[in-house]
């Protein structure tokens, strides 16, 4: 009983904010030109760091976020995988 | 037997995911233009949508999950939820790293409180908020919260879209905006996105099966324990017995 109570306030919750929400957006607000103005870029050339370094620092931190998490998703899966195989092998010799 | 199938087939299918990408990306540095405004800085373009696009797609999956799980709980659909807010999060993670690169080259800022970008720092601590729930409280108890925050996520995504149509800032709209107008750039970049969007498909299918063989695993351990103490009292039974036979 409190579980359902609970859960349909936790969804009245949500879809009163979803609602209200998407209610602001859609009232009255106004529509805005799409393209940002054109900046003079000359002005920052000088005082960063070269475009090839910031592009290479982007790649390289895709690559070790996303290689990293798939690397340890993989180890992870299978060595649940060797524990449960482990403690399954005994309950299965044990059945008739 | 049956299990070990979709054990080796989903770190393959994110193997030949990771190395599409890895392939696409060779591509993009060494194949295509640099952009004649920008320069080689422009690349970071490739990788930073697509990755926008993964985590889009990733808490939208996430916050219908968690409507689902709410309405009526289900441990595959929740291992799949918890699954779609992790990889969000890491893409998230991506473009708010990659976007910052670019923007000081390109605004003359690493960040600007503009409208889409705010709600993407929103969307990410959503998503960090719901994973920090769902590790700290109870198990009931967080689930339902945690389900709670995530249906949040769906609307942010939303918002994120139309973020720029609605209330204008300086983000730029290259795909709603006209497109790319170069071939060589147009085939790398739906290569990129490609790559990017197996690869969270992938690490979500495989994310979603380490949290179900970790419920698995943990139920499984309960039921041992349970049948040890069932015969740790049955002996202490018995041997109670036997005393009393003898007297």
């Amino acid at each position: 009983m409190g579980s359902g109570r609970f859960r349909s306030r936790v969804l009245g919750f949500a879809a009163a904010i979803s609602l209200g929400t998407a209610g602001a957006v859609w009232a009255d607000a106004p529509a805005a030109p799409s393209v940002a103005p054109a900046r003079d870029l000359s002005a920052y050339k000088e005082e960063t760091l070269p475009g090839g370094a910031l592009a290479g620092i982007a790649y390289l931190l895709l690559l070790g976020l996303v290689g990293g998490y798939a690397a340890w998703t993989a180890k992870k899966v299978e060595a649940l995988q060797a524990q449960l195989d482990a403690l399954d092998g005994p309950a299965g010799d044990a059945k008739p | 037997m049956a299990s070990s199938r979709p054990a080796r087939a989903l770190p393959t299918a994110l193997g030949v995911s990771f190395l599409w990408l890895c392939a696409a990306i060779a591509w993009v540095l060494w194949a295509t233009p640099a952009d004649e405004a920008l320069g080689i800085v422009q690349k970071i373009f490739y990788i930073h949508v697509g990755s926008a696009f993964a985590m889009l797609l990733c808490l939208v999956a996430a916050s219908g999950a968690a409507a689902v799980d709410l309405l009526s709980p289900s441990p595959p659909v929740d291992a799949f939820g918890r699954a779609c807010t992790e990889v969000g999060l890491l893409f998230a993670l991506v473009v708010l790293t990659s976007g910052p690169l670019w923007a000081r080259k390109s605004w003359g800022a690493w960040w600007t409180w503009e409208p889409r970008l705010t709600l993407t720092l929103l969307a990410t601590l959503l998503a960090a908020a719901v994973l920090a729930v769902r590790a700290m409280a109870g198990s009931a108890g967080g689930r339902r919260i945690g389900n709670a925050l995530a249906v949040l996520a769906g609307p942010t995504s939303y918002l994120i879209h139309i973020a720029v149509q609605k209330w204008g800032g300086t983000h730029p709209q290259v795909i709603q905006g006209g497109g790319i107008q170069s071939p060589a750039m147009r085939v790398a970049f739906w290569a990129c996105v490609a790559g990017l969007l197996g690869v969270a498909f992938a690490l979500v299918a495989l994310r979603a099966r380490t949290l179900r063989l970790a419920d698995c695993l943990a139920a499984l351990q309960l039921d041992r324990q349970a049948a040890t103490l069932r015969q740790q009292r049955a002996a202490m039974a018995g041997a109670t017995d036997g005393q009393w036979a003898v007297s």
